[in-house]
């Protein structure tokens, strides 16, 4: 009885919880969106009062685009081989520093550094890193014996954004190791009580219980690596704003194709309509890790549930 | 939500468990954390570098890897040629505002998500999790034709809004966190006669302030990187300091100075690196719950 | 921004916190000769009690705070509102229907903004004005010119700020005599397929790695106007007579087409297969490792302090390809005035003060590059030798102008991006010459029609 009254109540107070987003999205969100909905319905060129209404034909030509297909693939490749090694690397590193270790602190400063790194910054340094002549990976791999390797161009440089990728983990990191403080030790000390080797209390205890964090990583993960586009830009050999035609083949992900699209060739309706659709693909995407999380997520509470 | 146990149990299994997870002996997980921070401090290592370097020395091929002699000057160019500490400044009000709202109003929606119930939740959430898969550019001609028209251009307030409107990134976060605990620590308090409100403020808040402050952290730090945003809404007196060390380290021709660049760069990364050492401190302390299970 | 919100994990991955948008890329973009005309405006403000406040889009070193000042003083009733180039914001603002009243823009190109009726006719302001005298103007301004349906001809939209003739070459006398290569004459110009003999005999390689380049063509900053420019000077036309067709299929354009093709596969220089770390030949060429770099004028101003390389540093003629000797600009910095500003006399006195006034004095002196205005020309630098040396020959290619081909329907950027990708698959062998050449050609009628399509 006392459920039944706290079932309404909670009701009320669940939209109470939620409405600052609720209004947020209606009022700075859902406008734009409609406005970016109609501009793709027309041929829009971003600035001047010439465009027209074309109906669909924008989405139709899509399906024809043999380069906008070409970067879709690229991307689902690339979000195939980041995500599983983004998200294992952060966990692994979470475990390794979540210890009381000497100057643990510094540690995850030192992981952390990357993801704090602003955008040019970055590009300035890794361009200079991955430079074939005077890039010091390439000095380092000389000295090895290795022939200095053309890292920004095709075909290393779908590698050489991996790695850019990568370096990144230590937002990651973060929210893994906040995920791992979150584990109650009276679980694991029960079962290493009760025998279990460290090995088995990570697999069987520990991973079950941040399963509801991993399952956060893997999907925003997914949906973050599918809209890449500084990265590629920014690493392109470029000093112009011609930069798009500077991107490699290889790393001309989808959302770069779309970044071509609107500032070089003007079409914003097209662009917007490319967006539409990828959004459609990452919404599948979503959905199918959403689907399989039932079999791997395990939640306290039961999130799904509505009444 | 750490629910710490450790008084109930014998100190050695404490300690035991205290290294958790697996344990791997100190000396090779010292190695392995030394070659992995070389990897990732490396570029940052060589920005320092070529913060210190000239012109020529930066593009010398054999590579230079020390500069003749430091060039502690391209810093103080850094400093000067543009108004570094103005924009620091506005970068930091900025920051500072998005992410204290951002964080209670994202932590608010996501504890509606996780532990209450509503008609329309499943629906709701779907909606939340669509708008991450939205690329920013679509909206981001609309957006600015919106923010024209309320004539707020040139001012702070879109951040404010934005931070009140709750990020669903964030949410997210804070919804997975949040259904991660136990559910007998509300049933408690429910019996006692709590308000969700008081719930949330008074066990979900202090149990999660890890969480807390990641994402107080992740948002100072979008933010005070954020490129397009202040680019497309701010004018050159109250812009940020990422889009004043993009545009401006230039010599009169309008070559960038890269030397100058790198130093700034290194510059700017200093206030977010001293925000993280400091919070991270958080995530060894446990937290000790007020009063739970039986 | 909502925006920031959503990027959230791609800023994780990637340690990065802006998505980019036109800006990032923007906010890259180096001096006159960045290829594109994509130029930035102000939002034209309204100003109270009695003051205009004009919008302004330009770079702050390019009209700096002094000379905002200045202009403030010298016009009571006026202030002005800076906003730094950005062409998302540009975008943003004439979609909005707000925007600014004077936007920095190149000449070369902006046959793409006059077509959609964006810029104001400058006409009637240069021929009521005391100070910026249509008969002043270099031959340069009549890039910025459109009537409808040609450029160079028709009503003026913009004004250029300086130029070059960026054809021309900069090379290091020092490297030339180690080799034993003569300098290049001051006033008659090489062929290109002499060019790319000297620049092997420069080219100097060590172990895998290039030491010295032999010549360098600024190729990550243009590759259409170079290419236009042998094209034109081989007396081969680029599009047809209303600019909805193009053909890189002639024989003049297979001829720049395979000489790009030949640099390339020599390894005299860098390309966009083996770039330079900064994307730029400056500081190589500082550095004594380029022997020739292929810029305008206004690469003499990065000199003015390098007292150790100046002795060695000479200016030379473009080099020809064909039997027109054509010396064009690429870009051609400038200004113009959006129609829809509010403020479009304010907005002329401050290009009268940008352009004929202290600050193009200023430039001139400088010798950051050529006026745009003839009685300008007298007071360009001519201090050190090689700045003497340098007007001279600059001075003997004004006889050689011209304008380069500029088709509204499609952009430079669009040109340079079909160029690279076409370029890079002939290097790598995994395409022909003359299959590059009709594959260039398809891409850039497609979007020649889009573009037709859009302005109408």
């Amino acid at each position: 009885m006392a459920r039944n009254s706290w079932s309404r109540y909670s009701n009320r107070s669940f939209y109470l919880f939620v409405s600052p987003w609720v209004l947020g999205f209606l009022l700075l969100t859902a406008a734009p969106l409609a406005y970016a909905f109609g501009v793709s319905l027309t041929n829009f060129d971003g600035s001047s009062p010439r465009w027209r209404w074309v109906g669909f034909r924008n989405y139709v030509e899509l399906f024809g685009d043999k380069e906008a297909w070409a970067a879709l693939l690229r991307t689902v490749a690339y979000t195939g081989i980041a995500v599983p090694l983004s998200v294992a690397g952060a966990l692994g590193l979470a475990v390794l520093l979540n210890r009381r270790l000497k100057a643990v602190g510094l540690w995850r400063t030192l992981f952390f550094l990357p993801s704090v790194v602003p955008v040019v910054a970055m590009a300035i340094m890794w361009k200079l890193v991955l430079n074939k002549d005077a890039g010091i990976l390439n000095a380092i791999l000389n000295s090895v014996g290795v022939k200095s390797i053309s890292w920004l161009v095709d075909p290393m440089a779908f590698y050489a954004l991996i790695i850019l990728t990568l370096w990144g983990l230590g937002g990651g990191m973060v929210i893994m190791l906040a995920a791992l403080q979150g584990v109650p030790a009276e679980l694991e000390e029960a079962a290493i009580v009760d025998g279990a080797n460290r090995w088995r209390v990570f697999r069987h205890i520990t991973v079950p219980m941040i399963s509801p964090v991993i399952f956060f990583q893997v999907v925003t993960g997914v949906i973050a690596t599918f809209q890449i586009v500084v990265q590629p830009l920014l690493l392109a050999e470029t000093n112009s704003i011609a930069g798009v035609g500077q991107v490699p083949q290889s790393t001309h992900l989808y959302m770069v194709q779309v970044y071509q699209e609107f500032f070089t060739s003007s079409r914003f309706g097209y662009g917007s309509a490319m967006l539409w659709v990828f959004f459609l693909v990452i919404l599948a995407f979503t959905l199918l890790v959403q689907r399989s999380s039932r079999l791997w997520v395990h939640y306290e509470v039961d999130t799904d549930s509505d009444r | 939500m750490h629910v710490n146990r450790h008084g109930r149990l014998a100190p050695a299994a404490v300690t035991q468990v205290r290294f958790r997870n697996l344990r791997v002996s100190a000396g090779a997980a010292y190695v392995l954390l030394m070659a992995l921070a070389v990897l990732f401090v490396g570029p940052f290592v060589w920005l320092l570098l070529a913060a210190l370097k000239t012109r020529d020395e930066w593009a010398a091929v054999p590579t230079r890897i020390l500069p003749h002699e430091a060039q502690w000057g391209n810093f103080v160019h850094a400093l000067t040629d543009i108004n570094f500490p103005a924009y620091a400044a506005n970068s930091l009000f900025l920051s500072t505002i998005y992410a204290v709202l951002i964080t209670a109003s994202s932590a608010a929606v996501g504890f509606g998500f996780a532990r209450l119930r509503g008609r329309a939740k499943r629906g709701l959430f779907l909606v939340l999790l669509s708008t991450m898969m939205l690329p920013q550019i679509l909206t981001l001609l609309p957006t600015y034709v919106l923010f024209s028209r309320l004539g707020l251009v040139n001012t702070y307030w879109p951040w404010v809004l934005w931070g009140l409107a709750a990020s669903p990134y964030l949410v997210f976060l804070f919804r997975q966190f949040f259904a991660a605990i136990p559910r007998e620590l509300e049933d408690a308090a429910i019996i006692d006669g709590c308000g969700w409100a008081r719930i949330f403020l008074r066990i979900f808040l202090p149990l999660s302030r890890p969480v807390l402050l990641t994402s107080f952290l992740l948002s100072f730090t979008w933010t005070w990187g954020d490129y397009i945003a202040p680019a497309l809404l701010l004018d050159v007196d109250h812009t940020t300091l990422s889009v004043a060390i993009t545009a401006w380290y230039r010599d009169p021709h309008g070559n960038a100075i890269p030397t100058v660049q790198a130093a700034a760069a290194a510059l700017y990364v200093v206030p977010a690196l001293l925000i993280f050492l400091f919070a991270q401190r958080y995530f060894i302390r446990s937290v000790v719950a007020s009063g739970v299970k039986g | 921004m909502d925006g920031s919100a959503r990027i959230s994990r791609r800023r994780l991955l990637a340690g990065t916190t802006a998505a980019v948008g036109g800006v990032a890329a923007g906010g890259l973009l180096s001096g006159c000769n960045a290829g594109s005309s994509g130029s930035s405006g102000g939002t034209s403000g309204g100003g109270g009690e009695g003051t205009v406040t004009l919008t302004v889009m330009y770079n702050n070193n390019e009209l700096t705070k002094e000379h905002i000042a200045d202009f403030e003083a010298k016009n009571a009733g006026i202030k002005i509102n800076f906003l730094q180039t950005d062409p998302t914001r540009l975008n943003a603002m004439l979609a909005a229907g707000n925007p600014p009243d004077f936007v920095r823009g190149a000449a070369v190109g902006s046959a793409n903004v006059n077509a959609r009726g964006l810029a104001t006719d400058l006409t009637p302001y240069l021929e009521k004005s005391q100070v910026l005298k249509k008969d002043d103007l270099l031959g340069v301004n009549d890039s910025f010119r459109w009537d409808g349906g040609k450029i160079g001809q028709g009503a003026y939209y913009g004004i250029v700020k300086d130029w070059s003739q960026d054809a021309t070459l900069w090379y290091s006398s020092q490297l030339l005599d180690q080799v034993k290569v003569p300098h290049l004459s001051d006033t008659e110009p090489i062929g290109y397929d002499e060019l790319l003999a000297i620049g092997k005999k420069l080219t100097v390689k060590q172990g895998g790695k290039t030491k010295v380049y032999g010549v360098g063509l600024e190729w990550a900053w243009n590759l259409y106007a170079p290419l236009a420019t042998m094209i034109l000077q081989q007396g081969e036309e680029l599009y047809n007579d209303d600019l909805t067709e193009a053909s890189f299929t002639t024989a003049a354009a297979r001829r720049a087409f395979a000489w790009y093709v030949d640099f390339a596969q020599a390894g005299v220089g860098p390309t966009s297969l083996d770039p330079l770390p900064d994307g730029a030949d400056l500081s190589t060429f500082m550095a004594k490792r380029m022997a020739v770099t292929q810029d305008g004028y206004w690469y003499g101003g990065n000199f003015v302090k390098e007292t150790a390389l100046q002795g060695s540093i000479r200016m030379a003629p473009a080099p020809v390809m064909g039997d027109r000797r054509v010396s064009p600009t690429y870009a051609g910095q400038g200004a113009w005035i959006p129609a829809k500003s509010k403020h479009k006399d304010e907005a002329w006195k401050l290009m009268e003060y940008f352009m004929a006034g202290p600050p193009a004095e200023e430039r001139a002196k400088s010798g950051w590059g050529l006026p745009a205005l003839k009685s300008l020309l007298p007071k360009l630098p001519q201090d050190l030798p090689y700045q003497k040396q340098a007007y001279q020959v600059a001075q003997n290619e004004l006889k050689f102008t011209g304008a380069l081909p500029d088709s509204p329907y499609v952009t430079i950027d669009a040109w340079n991006i079909a160029l690279d990708k076409y370029l890079q698959r002939v290097i790598k062998k995994q395409s022909t010459v003359d299959a590059a050449c009709q594959g260039i050609t398809d891409d850039i009628n497609k979007l020649l029609k889009q573009g037709k399509e859009q302005i109408g």
